[in-house]
């Protein structure tokens, strides 16, 4: 196995082994951020072409190698955005009323496991979804959600509440569900 | 039962998700790779267009050049020594009473360059004038020769004899009669003379091949500190590379560069030059493969035995068939080895411009190699 440094250089010289390397290696990871940034795994499936062909295209520009996750990351991220913003599906609502009386339970969320997690994240509608991802995932303020997908910074915030608050009511659901299933049991 | 606040949701998918990973679909990378594929075969024939282009426009404008005429003014001695040095360099000049004098540029370059010229005698030996057998030197009929070529088969003539018929059928061709065989043409003669008193210059050949090969050393300036340190041994590594060319491929980052080019003199001390090199950098334990098409002037220093040239020029770098402008500075120098072949050494600096080069940006080298005119 080549080192990543080997494998950045080779992927800028158009070297199919390199290239596959490069797949190999992060694939699994950004098919995981695909999976999230979309509604199903087909729209995933497309992220994650566009953003391995956006890579190997701009590698090249890539100078600092020690950056290569967070710069093969953002491309990814980048890629689905784009994706939303062709299909025109980002257009977001404005001053939501933010509820944040709903009760949840702490052991079900921690009992969650990651692809439960991204199921629910699947099941927000994309501008809550988009939203969610870029504040709660990736660490992004919401100055930059609102620079980013060219909208204020209240919508952005109150998406970000709205969609917390579909999550809520969701993994309630889910629990109340699990509990008249442990009473039918008993 | 506990009341959640909102940023648990936000820990807790980070969390989970951070590490995230779900094995990719079979036959996606094959996908990828085909499409990669299209897109570079799209690029590489779009680099084709490009250098075909850049030929084509090189091609128009030497080619505009080579056939352009001009029209001089009549009966203006002044304006024609002025024109002189002008005339010299075109192949074909219009006279004012549309006569067509051929090649005064020809003669340079097909008799002078073919005849041995006698130090001791100070002359011509084999230079002679085609059909002017009727012709006096001083008689006025030379205007009615539409041209005038010398060759090598008639009697010898002294190099002012030369010049004398050169002046008086330019002179003649515009018309001028009047004391056409007066000291005057003589005077005008070696206030521009068309040829050299000394022994002829062999660089009277317009076109030049240049060929060599050149092992030359990357760094950036910018990066980062050891970087200063690489620029520090430069002149260490271009002299070991001539030695150990291996030793230094291993420890540094070179560049070898394999040239040849096309050179044209555009007048006594400048000359333009284009060709295509094939570079190999080694970066990073990675080569990396790539074509120059650079376009050049050079404007000559010295001009003794041993030439030398200033060279200054920019150029395209294709790779992958992404295009990146460079430029190149340096000196050209060269030495007779035989007859037309000279030995070409040219200390370079080269600087690859554009965010999008990932590579070193500067490089310094030593290019050496034979050029031939012809």
């Amino acid at each position: 196995m080549s080192s990543i440094n080997e494998i950045i250089d080779g992927c800028k010289a158009g070297t199919e082994k390199f290239q596959s390397e490069m797949y190999s290696r992060y694939s699994g990871k950004m098919f995981a951020i695909c999976l999230y940034y979309s509604k199903n795994r087909t729209e995933a499936e497309d992220i994650l072409h566009d953003g391995f062909i956006s890579v190997f295209q701009n590698i090249s520009q890539l100078r600092d190698y020690s950056l290569i996750d967070f710069w093969v990351r953002k491309i990814f991220v980048n890629c689905a955005l784009a994706r939303y913003r062709k299909q025109n599906v980002l257009q977001f609502e404005v001053n939501l009323p933010e509820t944040s009386d709903t009760l949840h339970y702490e052991d079900v969320i921690d009992q969650m496991s990651a692809q439960e997690i991204t199921a629910l994240i699947q099941t927000l509608s994309p501008q809550y979804r988009i939203v969610f991802n870029l504040y709660a995932i990736e660490g992004y303020s919401h100055k930059e959600i609102a620079d980013l997908l060219n909208i204020s910074e209240s919508t952005s915030k109150s998406n970000l509440s709205r969609a917390r608050v579909i999550m809520q009511e969701k993994i309630t659901k889910q629990h109340s569900f699990f509990r008249k299933k442990v009473a039918l049991v008993k | 039962m506990k009341k959640l606040n909102d940023h648990i949701i936000d820990r807790i998918s980070r969390e989970l998700l951070d590490d995230y990973s779900v094995e990719a679909p079979q036959g996606a990378f094959y996908s990828i790779n085909r499409e990669l594929n299209v897109h570079k075969q799209e690029r590489r024939k779009r680099a084709i267009l490009y250098i075909a282009a850049s030929w084509v426009v090189l091609l128009s404008f030497g080619l505009g050049y080579l056939t352009r005429t001009i029209s001089l003014p009549t009966t203006n001695l002044n304006a024609i020594q002025k024109n002189t040095k002008q005339l010299l360099l075109n192949q074909k000049v219009i006279a004012s009473n549309n006569q067509k004098v051929t090649l005064i540029k020809k003669w340079e370059n097909n008799s002078i360059a073919n005849h041995k010229y006698n130090k001791t005698k100070k002359q011509y030996k084999n230079l002679t004038v085609q059909n002017t057998n009727t012709v006096n030197l001083n008689d006025a009929n030379i205007s009615s020769f539409k041209s005038i070529s010398i060759d090598s088969t008639n009697k010898a003539l002294s190099h002012n004899d030369s010049l004398k018929l050169i002046y008086k059928f330019i002179s003649l061709s515009r018309g001028i009669t009047k004391d056409s065989a007066s000291n005057n043409d003589i005077a005008l003669a070696y206030q521009n003379p068309i040829f050299p008193l000394d022994e002829p210059n062999s660089s009277q050949n317009n076109w030049t091949i240049t060929g060599g090969i050149a092992p030359m050393m990357g760094f950036n300036l910018s990066e980062n500190p050891s970087q200063s340190q690489e620029v520090s041994r430069l002149k260490v590594n271009i002299t070991s590379s001539v030695q150990k060319p291996e030793v230094v491929v291993k420890n540094t980052n070179i560049l070898y560069s394999t040239s040849i080019s096309i050179k044209r003199s555009v007048s006594d001390k400048w000359n333009m030059r284009s060709g295509m090199s094939y570079n190999k950098i080694s970066e990073s334990n990675n080569n990396v493969n790539y074509i120059e098409v650079p376009v050049m002037c050079e404007y000559r220093l010295i001009n003794k035995t041993l030439k030398l040239y200033f060279t200054n020029g920019f150029g395209a770098g294709f790779k992958q068939a992404d295009i990146y402008p460079l430029g190149m500075s340096g000196f050209s120098f060269l030495y007779p080895l035989a007859k037309n072949i000279d030995f070409n050494l040219e200390p370079t600096y080269k600087h690859m411009f554009g965010k999008s080069w990932s590579y070193k940006a500067d490089y310094y080298g030593m290019m050496a190699g034979v050029s031939v005119k012809f």
